[in-house]
């Protein structure tokens, strides 16, 4: 059976496995995002704090990841909750030095005129530093999104969702003649669902960052 | 002059919490309504926290300011600061928002509605020469840096404050555009009569724009807060003097036109002397003479060429003796 042949046999499964690793990486995204950029907003003008939460950020993000998934067994079970959690972790650190960077990095000219023409605090901070650092901010996500949907194969070790199961399903069957197409599926499938990610933050970045700016 | 104060110092300091020193102290002073007043000293004098004090970016440590008879420290600080214009040397345009948008700003905030905040800003953009029409839609990092402050002031004027603050507004902008935004800045200033704290290091700058001057030395007092010609004429003291450098008699020659001095008949004026108009400053008179082998040059009356009279060497230097007698005579 030629890999096509076999990729047709098992379209379904395909589409499935899709749907479930682009589900989980979303899911885990949006709350590294919270985690993350929250985070930033309270910490970026604190020293102490800011390299604190930075410092415990880089802890987390240095645990190899399958380490990880199997601590989280005992509290979490094997599930998707476990891999949500971990995918999430391991997220917060890329967001959240980008965010603090970017949030730090915003021009003192504009934010001294926004504060000496009269913008209130809130709208100095949402009208023009927010704006400011969304492009950072942006390219942030994307990294995790990208580091987030290889990670997330490893999720299946938790019997997690995604493409993980076909590339696992074929190390465990290693010598068979399904063996290398399930893990050549496995591994077109995270390339499509990078290439998505990568597609979609494009399309945001046109959509949100202005021109000058960019 | 003192009843149409509109802005007033009253024994104001400023010290840092852990400053040995105060960044600028005792300071009394009052600002005319529809003056331009320029703050000038060496680094460190104190001559920008005192500009950022009256829109309460700074606040005193003691003593007591006053826009219009009101204490600024009773005004809500965001309503005052959107009732006064800034402009700052870096200019700080929004790089995210157009042009437009930009000198939008002000308006926004007070919630005008869509049609008065444009007509607003087109005509602010024509008036600046930054047409809506060629740069409305462009974004700050689009423009040279003599347009991006041309924005910068049309957004200081958005609301039509009465009181500008203008921290170097020219500082880093080529000699040649700055020479021009001052020329640009003061055409306004006939039309708008608005009350301008202009904040410079160069006292070249600071008497050209200024209508009083007001001198802070580097211990952090004011020195002296006088008209241009006398700070220029009689300085207050060894630190003035020094500040205002050689060429203080020269600069004086800048402050005056031909057409403000008595000139002497031209009947006795020979056929090489220069013939200048009678709109010139008096510095301009001096160089046409310099340049020339006449003892005089030959005035010209302003709306044409018709000879008017004559203004020799003697006539220049007793110009500036009489405008110091008539500083005096003000002066008492």
């Amino acid at each position: 059976m030629t890999f096509w042949e076999f990729l047709f046999s098992r379209g379904d499964d395909f589409v499935e496995l899709g749907g479930q690793h682009i589900l989980i990486v979303g899911a885990s995204l949006v709350l590294a995002t919270i985690v993350g950029v929250g985070l930033a907003m309270l910490v970026y003008r604190a020293p102490a704090f800011r390299e604190l939460t930075l410092a415990v950020a880089s802890v987390i993000f240095t645990i190899p990841s399958f380490a990880l998934l199997v601590l989280l067994i005992s509290p979490l079970g094997l599930s998707t909750v476990n891999v949500l959690v971990v995918l999430t972790l391991y997220g917060v650190l890329p967001i959240l030095r980008n965010a603090v960077v970017g949030l730090r990095g915003t021009d003192p000219a504009a934010l001294e005129s926004a504060k000496g023409i009269g913008l209130t605090p809130a709208q100095q901070f949402w009208n023009v530093r927010v704006p400011l650092a969304w492009p950072v901010i942006l390219a942030g996500l994307r990294v995790a999104s990208l580091m987030l949907i290889a990670i997330a194969t490893l999720g299946y070790t938790v019997l997690g969702p995604g493409y993980g199961e076909f590339i696992f399903t074929g190390l465990y069957r290693v010598g068979t003649p399904v063996a290398l197409n399930l893990v050549i599926a496995g591994l077109l499938g995270v390339v499509l669902v990078g290439v998505l990610s990568e597609a979609l933050f494009t399309i945001l970045r046109r959509l949100t960052v202005p021109q000058s700016l960019s | 002059m003192i009843d149409d104060a509109l802005i007033a110092f009253e024994g104001v300091t400023k010290t840092y919490p852990g400053a040995g020193r105060a960044a600028i102290s005792g300071l009394d002073f009052r600002i005319p309504r529809g003056a331009i007043l320029t703050l000038v000293g060496p680094s460190g004098c104190g001559k920008t926290t005192t500009m950022k004090m009256v829109n309460r970016l700074i606040e005193p440590s003691s003593g007591r300011i006053s826009l219009d008879g009101k204490d600024v420290s009773k005004v809500d600080a965001t309503a005052l600061r959107r009732s006064i214009g800034y402009v700052i040397q870096q200019v700080g345009l929004f790089p995210h928002h157009t042009i437009s948008q930009n000198v939008a700003a002000v308006p926004r905030l007070l919630g005008w509605d869509k049609r008065r905040t444009h007509d607003r800003v087109a005509e602010l953009l024509d008036l600046v020469g930054v047409p809506m029409s060629d740069f409305g839609d462009r974004y700050p990092a689009q423009l040279s840096g003599g347009q991006a402050q041309r924005v910068g002031v049309a957004r200081a004027l958005a609301a039509n404050p009465d009181v500008l603050l203008m921290d170097e507004p020219f500082g880093a902008i080529d000699p040649i555009t700055r020479v021009e935004l001052q020329g640009e800045l003061l055409r306004l200033q006939r039309e708008m009569h608005k009350t301008i704290l202009f904040v410079t290091h160069d006292i070249d700058e600071a008497v050209k724009m200024g209508d009083r001057i007001a001198v802070f030395d580097s211990n952090a007092t004011l020195a002296q807060y006088d008209t241009p010609d006398a700070v220029l004429a009689r300085p207050a003291s060894d630190f003035v003097r020094r500040f205002v450098g050689d060429g203080a008699a020269l600069q004086r020659l800048k402050l005056r036109r031909i057409s403000d001095v008595p000139l002497v008949d031209f009947a006795d004026a020979s056929a090489d002397a220069p013939r200048i108009a009678g709109s010139s400053t008096l510095h301009q008179a001096l160089d046409a003479l310099l340049h020339s082998h006449a003892d005089h040059v030959v005035v010209t009356a302003v709306d044409g060429g018709r000879p008017v009279g004559t203004l020799s060497f003697d006539r220049l230097r007793l110009a500036l003796r009489e405008a110091e007698g008539a500083e005096r005579e003000v002066a008492r």
